[in-house]
């Protein structure tokens, strides 16, 4: 039987896969899709690993940094390897034991060093400029004011000014964690290594907290929300709607004719109610979510149960004496999935279109703890906006990214699982 | 028509019957009340102030108190303002009705233009971004947007004042960003529908008959093409409500939203219910005025929703 060209057609799952990967967009949108749930997954590897900073600490020497400036990660501090050079460059006095000021010291010159392209031990004014810190004033001015001996360039000794990288405070509560004896100093025993520095990539938000592994948690939030509040809009969609239309007749009319009037409800005060006397508990959220938006979901499967429960197919199974819930379940439902999908996938950024609403009233998760919307709410304040943008800027922006990109993706579906449809 | 009028009017009473009580049900199911986050209270000034406020009855009374104010017109005391709420929300009324109004007519007067113009060159470039653009018009939160565009028009461009509300200039930012969801909604109906009548034997009638192709798409494709649109009003009118409130928040607005989320903080009960009220009245009255053009505009709908 080799001469087969093709023992199997395709599937119908295999054609619609085919047709939405043609789709361009929709398939860099599932790619930022993927990427941004991966990271979501991630975060307790993210924040170990990557950004350092945990999602609640919070440095108060570095409030308000612009992103690519640098700080030492307190709780989740990785220290660098030993290196005898190193610890002995930061040991000022030659005692062998180091102080929080000589720790202090020493960071600062690491970060002059790393400022320092050239190596020549000064800061030229190129340099000072590609500095990621917030500067009050430009670059050359700043550099003018600090240059005591009229060299043009800064040397360590006096760029030292500019660097509150790891402040007298912090090195003082850093060294007495690791100062067992409590002698105020460590020893070699004690001291484990230079803290390395970290960088905040999206800066820091009005507490001197990472907005990176904020981002990155907030992710984890928003999408957990959306997907949860889907899959209990997708259940109560399912069940009313397959009821609705298996019926039929006057249970039907009665069934529909609730949905129609619960569209044009306020349900969303009644949420925002819920959430204001109830505590901001996250069941809580994703349940209320999902309890009021499964009215589309409702009238798709019912009209899917409709269209299919006359068919042959189905009269057969109730000729054979199956029962209601096994010709729903192995033969209805298994028809109407490609609808059922699309519409669930566009579900998705509309409940978390809702999610970030009531974060950004404040009623979503709790302090220090964080999602997208309760971001853009820090960032939207009226001082804030102006000087510090990155912090609505990126929440603002990544929160829009992946509403679209689940838009788009939820229509490509649409294109190709569910043609006939031509509504929105 | 009348009678079909008095029944839609009668189910929404109940409807409005619902909701309220079970705001009401809500607000006093939970823990707190609006005198215990005052600074210490004397007991006894509290136990008068509970009299007062008839907080002491037992959950019932005060449910049938409240209702029966009601009946008289009377929306009760805000504990915390100090003053009447029908006062409160009479004054706020105008700043969020205004809004809202115009967030619908920008929708409207925008969306179904875009629409147009996506329908009539279909698969072309034009029609290709009018729907990117509204894809992400969808897509931006209104508490982003809004604090987008104060960014942009009132601090950078110095345009408009960043919030608060002088006069009439102060509500076209809010509007804008209020709206905008639903003119990208708006545009994608209209396309849509337009699509699907530019099919049907009525029109390939019209054109062979030699209407102009203005007259086609205006007469004959738009009036049965802005169906669905009509249809999404109702729903939309809510979502504008809805949004209002953190619209109102992020402007600085007035409006009843404000007061909504603060007095429900506040267990201020009498101005969280008055609000309800006013929210849910104004939706009623809305979606009645939307079947009310719908069935003008398409005669096989009747107002108790047959099919005739």
């Amino acid at each position: 039987m080799s001469g087969t060209v093709q023992s199997q057609p395709e599937s119908p799952w295999a054609r619609a896969w085919r047709g939405f990967k043609k789709n361009r967009l929709a398939m860099a949108s599932l790619v930022f899709l993927l990427f941004v749930s991966l990271m979501a997954i991630m975060q307790p590897l993210v924040e170990r690993h990557i950004t350092r900073f945990t999602v609640v600490e919070n440095h108060p020497c570095h409030r308000y940094m612009p992103p690519g400036a640098r700080g030492i990660p307190r709780d989740n501090f990785l220290l660098a390897p030993i290196a005898d050079e190193a610890s002995a460059r930061a040991d000022l006095n030659r005692d062998g034991q180091w102080t929080a000021l000589e720790l202090s010291e020493a960071l600062a010159h690491e970060e002059l060093a790393a400022l320092d392209d050239d190596g020549d031990g000064a800061i030229n004014p190129a340099e000072l400029d590609a500095a990621p810190r917030a500067l009050t004033a430009p670059a050359a001015a700043v550099l003018k004011s600090l240059d005591k001996d009229g060299s043009g360039t800064l040397n360590f000794e006096e760029a030292r000014a500019l660097i509150d990288l790891f402040p007298i405070g912090e090195a003082n509560a850093w060294t007495r964690r690791f100062d067992t004896d409590a002698d105020g100093r460590l020893s070699a025993a004690e001291f484990p290594g230079l803290p390395r520095p970290a960088t905040f990539w999206a800066g820091t938000d009005s507490l001197g907290r990472d907005l990176t592994i904020r981002l990155v948690y907030g992710a984890r939030v928003s999408l957990m929300v959306g997907l949860l509040a889907t899959l209990v809009s997708l259940v109560i969609g399912l069940i009313w709607g397959a009821v609705a239309g298996w019926n039929g007749g006057r249970i039907d009319a009665l069934m529909m004719r609730t949905v129609d009037v619960l569209y044009g409800l306020p349900f969303m005060f009644l949420v925002i109610l819920l959430m204001v006397v109830f505590g901001r508990d996250i069941r809580l959220l994703y349940i209320a979510i999902g309890a009021i938006s499964w009215l589309t979901m409702a009238r798709i499967v019912r009209g899917q149960v409709l269209a299919l429960r006359n068919l042959e197919y189905v009269q057969a199974a109730r000729a054979v004496g199956a029962s209601t819930a096994s010709i729903l379940f192995k033969h209805l439902l298994p028809n109407a999935l490609g609808p059922i999908l699309v519409y669930a996938t566009l579900t998705v950024p509309e409940t978390m279109l809702t999610e970030s609403f009531l974060s950004f009233l404040g009623l979503g998760v709790q302090a220090p703890y964080t999602s997208w919307g309760a971001l853009a709410n820090d960032g939207a304040r009226a001082g804030v906006m102006v000087t510090y943008p990155w912090l609505l800027i990126f929440p603002g922006s990544i929160l829009t990214l992946t509403l679209f990109a689940l838009n788009v993706v939820g229509e490509a579906l649409r294109d190709v699982l569910d043609p006939r449809s031509q509504n929105g | 028509m009348l009678r079909s009028l008095g029944a839609r009017l009668l189910q929404n009473l109940a409807v409005l019957f619902v909701v309220l009580s079970l705001s009401f049900l809500v607000m006093k199911l939970a823990p707190g009340s609006p005198l215990s986050k005052d600074r210490d209270l004397p007991p006894e000034i509290e136990a008068m102030l509970a009299e007062q406020y008839g907080l002491n009855k037992p959950l019932a009374a005060q449910y049938f108190d409240y209702i029966g104010r009601l009946a008289h017109g009377d929306l009760g005391p805000s504990i915390k303002q100090e003053a009447p709420v029908a006062d409160i929300l009479l004054a706020a009324l105008p700043y969020s009705l205004i809004t809202g109004l115009q967030a619908m007519a920008f929708a409207l007067l925008v969306g179904i233009p875009l629409g147009i113009l996506a329908a009539m060159r279909p698969r072309t470039f034009w029609d290709h971004a009018t729907m990117a653009i509204s894809t992400l018009a969808i897509s931006v939160p209104n508490f982003v947007l809004g604090p987008l565009l104060i960014l942009v028009f009132a601090l950078g461009l110095g345009w408009t004042r960043t919030g608060g509300w002088a006069g009439w200039s102060d509500s076209i930012l809010p509007s804008i960003s209020l709206g905008c969801f639903y003119m990208a909604y708006v545009s994608r109906l209209t396309r849509s529908g337009m699509l699907e009548v530019s099919r049907l034997d009525h029109v390939r009638t019209a054109r062979a008959k030699g209407a102009s192709e203005t007259r086609v798409v205006l007469v004959h494709i738009l009036r049965a093409g802005l169906l669905p649109v009509v249809s999404f009003l109702g729903p939309a009118f809510a979502a504008v409500l809805t949004g209002s409130v953190v619209v109102e928040r992020v402007f600085n607005v007035p409006g009843i939203g404000t007061f909504f989320v603060d007095a429900a903080f506040n267990r201020d009960y009498f101005l969280v219910l008055g609000a309800i009220l006013v929210y849910s009245v104004l939706l009623v009255m809305l979606n009645l005025a939307v079947d009310l053009v719908y069935s003008v505009i398409d005669p096989r709908i009747t107002l108790d929703g047959k099919q005739a």
